[in-house]
């Protein structure tokens, strides 16, 4: 059965894209799925925080492979376009911005 | 045997646990029996374990590069064919795993279908026996020979490619044996029982390029009286060569990638969706850097067919090979034109040896059956020479520099280890130079050498 429009949260994730994965393998293996990414952003954003705190640009890096890659799969563009800027740019801007977004507390 | 036991075995190695999960649900939805590994060093425990029948990989792996889980596979006993994941931005890494035996690649963004069906043709083309290849291996000599060291390194990456499904690029000049060599590939290739389609693209015109490529149904245009299978189609299981491949045009090109990037297309004039699984083979005699710098041919496009690139060395670069090759030619020509030649005077050697061949192995050919066709005898004299014998050539007798490439190779080998260079020294050096001469054009410069142009913006990144 398709996901009702009105439990998808357009400007997070694609409806299409979700649409055509329920198509693929089914609406109880989507849930699974989506409950696996669900769990995996959560991971991710601790393992982000702990990175910035770090200053660990590498570690910051890996966790943008991963998320660009997820998200893009899940039809989260937006988080995806994100990741992706964020992993190709140089390190110490990037650490700039985090700086930054943390002292507005941002993230 | 129950079901489980007659499902293929696919790994996937993938750091991501929901993006792995993404992909085996779309494997096992397609019959694949699926184990995930999140890091380089437990899938290289499980390899050990058992031997999957396809492993899927991500080229980033957090603790391990996917090339050494590649490299690794490739010297178990019966490796599995390896489909590896790349980004846009590990292009150059994916070219690298094709070069080292992978199967195929995929670059993320992919559909599941895409996903489903690499590792259906995977599975489909599992490297056959040993003692096969080395059979195979005895037949490619007698098709496309040579003992020059340059045909060495060709011989060696086309037993490399023969076994995987990446696309290769041959280039070289005019008469130098690009078909040939495509067809030996496809020879001694696990498709080899598949058709081996040969298209000239620069014979085709370009109205009619797409229906022969896709083919058409009935109606599709005037004079398309019934449905016709393209060449994607007819080559399906096997080869397909695209010869001359730089004539083709842009808007095409984008329909050709297209079909790589999905292996997916439609007959012109239908709406249908159909797939193929062909090995695409392609050559030409421009320099296709050339062509994508100046914009006659798509970047995308070139990185994608320029996985195992083969570059055939002209026959005045390989002197070793030139009386291998007319001895051989001699024989295949006396044979069939019933005559007694068998072999060749001295002086015709002499002459042969000391010409530069301007038209290759084709005017080599083509000088050979002259001479037996016209002419009666066991012996090739001088005389028998065709009179038009050397008047296309610039420099008819080579001038040979064998002394001072000894002297060279001598001075290299006398090199101390003081005056050894570090590699990445060297490689900063040629791309600041190449960026110099190409006048800080930094995307013609990474064309030039052979890498993308984010490559050159991620090394030079890393010098600062």
């Amino acid at each position: 059965m398709p996901i009702p429009e009105e439990y998808i949260d357009n400007t997070i994730t694609q409806a299409h894209v979700l649409a055509q994965l329920e198509q693929d393998v089914g609406s109880l293996t989507l849930v699974r799925l989506v409950n696996l990414f669900i769990n995996e952003l959560e991971e991710m954003r601790v393992r982000l925080k702990n990175a910035i705190d770090e200053q660990g640009e590498d570690n910051i890096k890996d966790i943008m492979h991963v998320l660009k890659n997820s998200a893009a799969l899940y039809g989260a563009l937006t988080l995806a376009a994100l990741a992706s800027q964020l992993h190709d740019y140089p390190p110490s801007p990037l650490m700039k911005i985090f700086t930054l977004l943390r002292s507005f507390n941002i993230i | 045997m129950n079901d489980s036991q007659k499902k293929s075995l696919v790994y996937i190695v993938e750091d991501s646990i929901a993006s792995g999960a993404f992909y085996a649900s779309q494997l096992e939805q397609a019959g694949h029996e699926c184990k995930h590994f999140t890091d380089g060093y437990s899938a290289l425990v499980g390899i050990k374990e058992m031997m999957p029948d396809v492993i899927v990989q991500d080229v980033c792996l957090p603790d391990i590069s996917g090339l050494e889980v590649l490299q690794f596979v490739k010297k178990q006993e019966k490796p599995a064919n390896v489909v590896m994941i790349t980004s846009n931005s590990s292009i150059d890494v994916a070219v690298e795993a094709m070069r080292l035996g992978g199967f195929d690649f995929l670059e993320k963004p992919f559909s599941g279908q895409r996903l489903v069906s690499a590792v259906d043709s995977a599975l489909s083309q599992k490297a056959p026996p040993a003692v096969k290849i080395q059979e195979q291996k005895a037949q490619n000599t007698s098709g496309f020979i040579g003992e020059s060291l340059a045909m060495q390194t060709v011989f060696r990456l086309l037993d490399s490619a023969a076994r995987s499904k990446a696309c290769v690029f041959i280039t070289g000049e005019s008469g130098t044996g690009k078909e040939v060599c495509a067809q030996t590939l496809h020879d001694t290739s696990p498709r080899s029982e598949g058709p081996f389609i040969a298209i000239n693209c620069a014979a085709i015109p370009g109205e009619l390029f797409e229906s022969e490529f896709f083919g058409h149904v009935k109606g599709a245009f005037s004079g398309a009286l019934s449905d016709r299978k393209g060449a994607v189609e007819v080559a399906n299981g096997g080869t397909l060569f695209l010869d001359e491949l730089c004539e083709m045009e842009l808007n095409l090109q984008a329909k050709l990638l297209r079909f790589l990037q999905t292996g997916a297309f439609n007959r012109v004039g239908s709406s249908e969706i159909l797939h193929s699984n062909v090995r695409l083979v392609c050559a030409t005699n421009r320099s296709p850097v050339v062509e994508v710098a100046e914009g006659r041919f798509r970047e995308d496009l070139y990185y994608r067919l320029n996985v195992i690139p083969v570059k055939l060395p002209p026959l005045r670069e390989r002197a070793g090979d030139i009386m291998l090759l007319a001895k051989q030619i001699l024989k295949q020509k006396s044979e069939s034109n019933a005559k007694l030649f068998h072999r060749f005077s001295k002086e015709v050697e002499n002459l042969f040896c000391n010409y530069d061949w301007p038209g290759n192995i084709r005017e080599l050919q083509n000088v050979i059956e002259n001479i037996v066709v016209i002419n009666e005898g066991d012996v090739v004299e001088l005389d028998l020479l065709p009179s038009s014998f050397g008047v296309n050539s610039a420099i008819p007798i080579k001038n040979t520099s064998s002394s001072q490439s000894a002297e060279q190779i001598q001075t290299n080998s006398l090199m101390g280890v003081h005056d050894i260079e570090p590699l990445w020294q060297v490689e900063k050096r040629a791309i600041e130079s190449a960026i110099a001469v190409c006048d800080d054009n930094i995307p013609l410069a990474a064309a030039y050498l052979g890498v993308s142009a984010s490559t050159i913006y991620r090394k030079i990144k890393g010098w600062s």
